[in-house]
């Protein structure tokens, strides 16, 4: 090209001028010259196949678009229109859990349906048992912001971390005087702070998502670093496993708006979904494994189909102005539960995409809502420094006949004498 | 750049705590996001440009289905494991776990 045409003229220039004047100051001119040249031409190259590269992307982007569109042939709530809806809802809290001294940011259930963990911002980690309120078991890590915790499968051992960059897993024993900060175990290293961790579907690995912008796989027993998985471009905020026993792909979701699904064993990004339009606080997989919600800063919820592979429902409202921190599906995957930072929680009917029913109580911030497992109830979080436990509120006949057989007892013993009193 | 968010803080009326400014004098909660500085996506590394180009062309390659037949499958799930979803259809509160533990007194 012209540019080797360039360089080949000036070449033949030197060796000319050297030709005339035989000095060493023309010759050390002349390499200094084709030096500077040949890192221009450089230069050049790289950054015409940069903007090669640019517009391949960008091409290939239009087209990823136009795929997608071309399977969008009807929305969610069009082929929902034939359920029946479901009706106003009334939440109740069962439980209210007060002991932690500052904001309550991360929760997790236990496999046995009854034990919480649940982490604060005073750097305490705190193991409840729900039914009683209870504290089973509580530790003070070394750093504040705690902002992940994580329940093992079997029961038997609590994740956490936050500024520390570390994840610390702390096995629980039964005697309540043991010194558990004793026997923690160090497990992931990360170069920022620590959003988000989860357990596998055994005790042995641990998931982990970090502010540097990666999400690992380690392993418990030996620290090690089984998988890392780099593609976005911002601290990541969530994750979330799939739910099947032979799954291996998980989602993540980040400050660059983008929600990843990864396949845990390649460390591959397999699908990529941007619509939002601020930073996703919280991911959570439907309860069959193909479709995820997230929520967002932008105050909404959005469902995205894995198979589709494009959103497929948006739940907003115009007077909903504050951001999502967290979402959960409900156990059929008919409700979907969202913690927002306007102290509410806002229940969505998936299918039909509209609201059933908002939920206060809390004085701060909800930071963390997550379902039992089991369905029966949920338990959310808040900056207000407590955890509140609620179910549905079921008025039936059967409340009544399910008072407990003595007090009944009492009761119509205590009717018939009165009626007899009347009588007489 | 490092950005704060806060929580609204409720007195007469609303006071809107913008982004990385609050005007109310009361206790403001920081919740702190991102400690380090964001970096733009610097678009000229050439190799970040690759990796990019050979992602979306895997992204491109997957397959797809209808949103029609995803959205009918969706809707499948959610009926037919209505029934067992105690948060849906309530539980009689003898069954509840988490029913408040009554005692009643005798008067």
């Amino acid at each position: 090209m012209c540019i080797i045409l360039c360089i080949i003229f000036c070449i033949i220039l030197c060796i000319i001028m050297c030709i005339i004047v035989i000095t060493k100051m023309c010759i050390i001119m002349c390499i200094v010259l084709c030096i500077i040249l040949s890192m221009a031409t450089q230069e050049l190259q790289i950054n015409e196949s940069l903007a090669h590269l640019k517009t391949e992307s960008e091409s290939l982007k239009t087209k990823l678009e136009e795929e997608r569109a071309k399977l969008h042939d009807v929305e969610l709530h069009q082929v929902a229109e034939k359920v029946e809806g479901l009706g106003q809802f009334v939440m109740k809290t069962r439980r209210t859990l007060k002991g932690h001294g500052n904001k309550v940011l991360c929760m997790d259930w236990c496999k046995d349906k009854r034990r919480i963990v649940s982490s604060s911002q005073d750097g305490k980690v705190i193991v409840w048992d729900a039914f009683t309120t209870n504290k089973e078991h509580a530790v003070t890590m070394p750093c504040t912001w705690v902002m992940a915790c994580a329940y093992a499968p079997s029961g038997c051992a609590v994740a956490c971390g936050g500024l520390d960059n570390k994840c610390s897993v702390y096995p629980l024993s039964l005697d309540k005087n043991e010194n558990l900060a004793a026997k923690k175990k160090s497990v992931a290293m990360h170069t920022n702070y620590l959003s988000a961790c989860s357990f596998t579907n055994s005790d042995m690995q641990i998931l982990t998502s970090s502010g540097d912008g990666t999400c690992a796989l380690w392993d418990v027993e030996s620290g090690q670093l089984l998988q890392s998985f780099h593609g976005h471009a911002a601290d990541v905020l969530c994750l979330d496993l799939a739910p099947s026993e032979t799954g291996n792909t998980f989602v993540s979701g980040g400050c660059d708006k983008k929600a990843n699904v990864w396949d845990m064993r390649s460390g591959q990004c397999i699908q990529s979904f941007e619509t939002h339009e601020s930073d996703i606080n919280s991911v959570r997989y439907y309860p069959s494994g193909d479709a995820f919600a997230s929520g967002s800063d932008d105050a909404t919820c959005r469902l995205y189909d894995l198979r589709a592979d494009r959103e497929v429902a948006i739940y907003s409202k115009e007077s909903i102005i504050f951001g999502v921190s967290s979402v959960d599906f409900s156990l059929s995957g008919r409700l979907l539960f969202g913690g927002y930072n306007d102290y509410t929680i806002n229940v969505w009917d998936v299918l039909k995409g509209t609201r059933v029913s908002i939920l206060f109580g809390h004085e701060n911030r909800v930071s963390t809502l997550r379902v039992s497992p089991d369905g029966t109830a949920f338990c959310t979080g808040s900056w207000d420094h407590t955890l509140r436990v609620s179910s549905s509120f079921s008025f039936s006949l059967f409340s009544v006949i399910s008072l407990s057989p003595e007090v009944l007892l009492t009761h119509c013993v205590f009717f018939f004498f009165f009626f007899l009193q009347i009588w007489a | 750049k490092i950005i704060y968010t806060h929580a609204p803080v409720h007195k007469e009326g609303r006071h809107w705590c913008k982004k990385g400014h609050c005007r109310v004098k009361t206790e403001y909660n920081i919740y702190i996001k991102r400690l380090t500085v964001t970096t733009m996506t610097s678009n000229s590394n050439l190799s970040t440009m690759r990796r990019l180009v050979e992602q979306l062309k895997l992204e491109a390659s997957v397959e797809r289905i209808k949103v029609s037949q995803a959205a009918t499958e969706l809707q499948q799930y959610c009926l037919q494991n209505a029934g067992k979803d105690a948060l849906l259809v309530g539980v009689p509160t003898g069954s509840n776990p988490f029913r408040e533990p009554r005692s009643c007194a005798v008067v």
